[in-house]
């Protein structure tokens, strides 16, 4: 099943906590990046829009929370369908080095932005060898 | 009376359509290949018009090309990924990205000229008319 990463995947972690909204709820495809000063997310939560989405941060933990309202016409029969609607979530654990305090967030067509800046002390510093 | 209302609320039809379809897509996953397509696609319709929508989270309008052809509508176009800037390793890659083309078997005839489509949020829906000629038309029994 090594090409299922096409597919949206229903996420599990959620079950662990009831939900009080109905609905199928589906992992964000997410890609991270990082460079030496920060930690870019970008996550894939199309049909989401920015009021609608939840970002929290407590005990490290990341949370991603995008509530998505089908808005079809009721007149409308499902003639043939390959994605459902849903919500997403997913959480990240960070790690102590990352400056909690200056996390950016931007959603743009779809896609969710998270810059996680490293904190100073954890940047990582050449060291160079002075000789006596 | 009660029971009535209790019955049209639960519209069991409606209810054992979705569970059929859920049943079958459990099945698809096995079986099909072209559900793995991208962009994932849904056709809902009317008896007026048929609405196609798609996932397409990154891309933006102009990046996308429409097309419609004997009755499939093709919509192709490319995803990049973000410059990659100096210095940036990669953790995680799951976005899909590169160039992609579907087509699309529309139910009935549509009018070509009054196709319209938007592009919010990362979902792509289109709204193709169907062709007047091609409605159901009551005929009167003289």
């Amino acid at each position: 099943m090594a090409d299922t990463s096409l597919q949206k995947k229903e996420s599990a972690e959620v079950e662990r906590v009831e939900r009080t909204r109905s609905g199928r709820t589906f992992l964000p495809a997410t890609d991270i990046l990082e460079n030496e000063n920060e930690i870019i997310l970008m996550a894939d939560m199309p049909g989401s829009d920015e009021k609608s989405i939840d970002i929290t941060l407590e005990n490290r933990q990341l949370t991603i929370l995008g509530s998505v309202s089908p808005s079809l016409d009721s007149n409308m029969e499902t003639v043939y369908s390959e994605y459902e609607i849903g919500d997403y979530y997913r959480a990240f654990t960070l790690s102590d080095t990352i400056d909690q305090s200056k996390i950016k967030a931007s959603f743009q067509d779809g896609v969710l932005t998270l810059t996680l800046p490293k904190a100073e002390e954890a940047k990582s510093r050449k060291i160079s060898i002075q000789n006596a | 009376m009660v029971w009535q209302s209790m019955i049209d609320r639960m519209e069991p039809w409606r209810e054992l359509a979705n569970l059929q379809r859920q049943m079958n897509r459990l099945f698809d996953d096995y079986s099909s290949p072209q559900r793995r397509a991208f962009p994932a696609v849904n056709v809902y319709a009317n008896s007026d018009e048929v609405l196609v929508t798609a996932e397409l989270p990154g891309i933006k309008q102009e990046d996308v090309n429409l097309s419609i052809m004997n009755n499939a509508l093709t919509l192709e176009g490319s995803r990049k990924h973000d410059a990659m800037k100096e210095g940036l390793s990669v953790h995680r890659r799951e976005r899909v990205s590169g160039e992609f083309a579907r087509s699309i078997e529309l139910p009935f005839a549509v009018n070509a000229d009054k196709i319209s489509a938007a592009i919010k949020n990362g979902v792509l829906t289109v709204r193709l008319p169907r062709r007047e000629e091609d409605k159901p038309k009551s005929i009167q029994i003289q």
